[in-house]
């Protein structure tokens, strides 16, 4: 149980790589925040900053408002699970879990009910005189969790910790994970680049990219609100839509200008397009927010169905416009590839963003 | 077709004579030779008569009483001598993995530890002796410093200081496998223990020295049967002597048979000394088989 908080950590390694730049984050008490970023944007190097592992070249940590910048991991009172199973060679999955217990001079009595009490959860009762080379990976991750459980740490890390296990018990534990997050209490950090585990599990949503912070809020927010086409994009499967466009205005009704393709806002008073109009502009929606209509419909507009790709229960069909494709996430239906659909963009979805800087034009 | 099938087969072991034959003349035969001869007395110098005694030799040897302390000699040089080098190798390499960062110092360190194991057994020999004399660098260093000189070579001392000079000359072997050894543990195992609030002393215990029991065992190995046939060292650095002090059971064999010409007793010396070695190795593995 802590409050974490990161002012303006930066971290600048030997080989001049910059992985963390600038980073500020409050994570609350009893928060479960997740990390959420592509490949290298700094995400590991930021939980191993939080652990001790690693100290930040600037910038500060804070537990409870307490500097811990320059305490060690081992006083820190942190548990970290990486991304492979850390097992403890040459012990059984007991004495494996008990480690951080009798690390810290427990009553053996008391060690062995707490062991077999987070046994429990984890469903590995019947392991637990076991040896562990043999165990495979989604076991192991399984006592590595079963060894950050044991011990009720301050603060919870958990980088990609579901990335090297297999889906069936990946899908068991994420929900362990909920559970006992909820239970406890505790303050976790969960660092993954599959967002949907992002989503289902966490109460706020950091995204990152190239070592810094971009956005920051639930899970909603993320989703619907991005800050900048970066999020917009990385944060849903697929990302966003993109369009450059500008805003015209024809006969007082404000129009969507995207060369390939033109659409109505007549929503969107002609002041307000004014305002923004005058630079260029990004526009974007969400592929599940897109409209589609197999017959014609008035002012809306018309594309050809590229490619129809199946996602779970729902298909994506790659709509094209002159040049530009747009996704459309719709329930599954059979398309035959170069059949002519309907398309229209909903106002309530579109959101606008600066053609230069990428954010998010507040509307 | 029957012809050309026979032809196939036999081509192998063509193959394979001329190691064969080089095996047996070099190797087996003179083992066979060896056991003939232990079978029987014989001392070339008087006559080319060989005298059968059946196992006579055999008891003879195990009634000997300078052989049997030769033995127990070398149960303490080589139990003390390699556990210290062991202890010490191992403990030399942890520091420089942890105490020691940038790569350039520790290869320098590594190195400066290596040196004496490069030297010839025989010139460090040498070398020792010329320090160790009564009058020599060392006692002199001794009495600037203000202790009194010490009877290196004394009859209480020699065999214990032949074993210092060994094991400043070969602790670097343990050393070397413990270094390996420790640089390649995960550090993602000392990270999570760390975490996991470890101190360093159950770090030590529960993570490093189980991670490195096989190949310190190895090392364990490889020093004893180097010590088991340790002779250069006795040889030119006390002879045997004062008296039987430092007579190691190789020493002990050496003398039976080139300058007593005891040959017979001899080789049946070498068969008991060598059974006894491969019941040590025997029970050894056994050791590290029950602890991996
Ligand atoms: N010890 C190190 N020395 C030098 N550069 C490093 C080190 N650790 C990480 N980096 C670099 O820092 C950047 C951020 O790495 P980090 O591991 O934090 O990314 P990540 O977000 O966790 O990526 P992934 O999703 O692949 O795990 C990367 O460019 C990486 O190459
Ligand atoms: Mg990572």
């Amino acid at each position: 149980m802590a409050r974490v908080f990161l002012e303006k950590v930066r971290k600048v390694f030997d080989n001049k790589v910059v992985a963390v730049d600038g980073l500020t984050l409050e994570v609350p008490d009893r928060g479960l925040v997740s990390l959420l970023g592509p490949s290298g944007c700094g995400k590991t190097t930021t939980m191993r900053i939080i652990a001790g592992l690693e100290s930040p070249t600037s910038g500060r940590v804070y537990f409870d408002g307490q500097d811990v910048t320059e305490v060690p991991p081992e006083k820190r009172d942190v548990a970290m699970v990486f991304q492979f199973p850390v097992i403890y060679p040459g012990m059984s999955v007991y004495e494996n879990i008990a480690f951080p217990l009798v690390a810290r001079k427990m009553a053996k009595e008391e060690i062995k009910k707490r062991v077999e009490e987070v046994a429990e959860i984890f469903e590995i009762t019947d392991l637990l005189s076991k040896r562990t080379y043999a165990l495979d990976a989604g076991m192991k991750q399984k006592v590595v969790l079963a060894r950050t459980f044991v011990r009720r740490p301050k603060v919870y890390l958990l980088d990609e910790p579901l990335t090297a296990v297999d889906p069936k018990t990946r899908m068991e534990l994420r929900t362990i994970l909920k559970r006992l997050q909820s239970d406890l209490g505790q303050t976790m950090i969960y660092v993954t680049h599959d967002q949907s585990e992002s989503l289902t599990l966490a109460d706020k949503i950091a995204v990152m990219n190239e070592g810094r912070l971009l956005q920051y809020g639930s899970p909603e927010e993320v989703y619907s609100n991005p800050n900048n086409t970066f999020v917009g994009y990385f944060v849903g499967n697929p990302g966003m839509n993109f369009i450059n466009c500008s805003l015209a205005i024809e006969n007082n009704v404000c129009i969507l200008d995207a060369q390939d393709f033109r659409h109505f806002l007549p929503e969107i008073s002609p002041s307000f397009a004014r305002e923004i109009g005058q630079r260029s502009l990004i526009v974007g929606i969400r592929p599940e927010n897109v409209e589609v209509s197999f017959t014609p419909r008035e002012n809306w507009i018309t594309s050809q169905c590229i490619l129809s790709e199946p996602i779970g229960s729902r298909v994506v069909l790659h709509l094209k416009v002159g040049e530009k494709v747009i996704k459309a996430k719709v329930p599954r239906v059979e398309v035959e590839p170069g059949a002519s659909i309907w398309f229209h963009l909903p106002i309530e979805f579109l959101k606008f963003f600066d053609g230069e800087t990428q954010e998010a034009v507040k509307a | 077709m029957l012809r050309e099938k026979s032809r196939k087969i036999k081509t192998p072991y063509y193959l394979i004579m001329p190691p064969q034959v080089l095996i047996w003349v070099v190797v087996i035969f003179p083992l066979l030779w060896a056991i003939y001869i232990s079978f029987h007395d014989w001392n070339p110098t008087i006559s080319p008569q060989r005298t059968f005694v059946g196992i006579g030799n055999y008891l003879n040897v195990l009634r000997d009483a300078r052989f049997l302390s030769a033995l127990g000699r070398m149960f303490y040089y080589s139990g003390v001598g390699v556990t210290i080098q062991l202890v010490l190798g191992t403990a030399i390499a942890l520091a420089i993995v942890e105490y020691i960062r940038s790569p350039r110092w520790r290869t320098t360190v590594l190195v400066l530890f290596l040196l004496p194991m490069m030297m010839a057994e025989a010139v460090a020999a040498q070398m020792w002796t010329l320090l160790i004399t009564d009058t020599g660098t060392i006692n002199n260093i001794l009495v600037w410093l203000g202790f009194s000189p010490v009877g290196w070579r004394a009859k209480e001392l020699a065999l214990t200081t032949i074993m210092i000079v060994d094991i400043w000359q070969w602790t670097a072997l343990p050393l070397l496998i413990a270094y390996a050894a420790r640089i390649s543990i995960p550090d993602g195992l000392y990270e999570s223990a760390r975490l996991d609030g470890a101190s360093k002393w159950l770090i030590l215990r529960k993570i490093t020295l189980p991670y490195m029991r096989v190949p310190l065992a190895i090392a364990f190995l490889l020093r004893f049967m180097d010590s088991y046939k340790f002779l250069d060292k006795v040889f030119i650095m006390t002879y045997g002597g004062p008296g039987t002090a430092t007579e190691l059971p190789t020493f002990y064999l050496y003398q039976t048979a080139f300058s007593y010409f005891k040959v017979g007793y001899g080789a049946a010396m070498s068969w008991i000394f060598g059974i006894i070695a491969v019941i040590a190795m025997f029970f050894f593995w056994r050791l590290a088989k029950r602890m991996s």
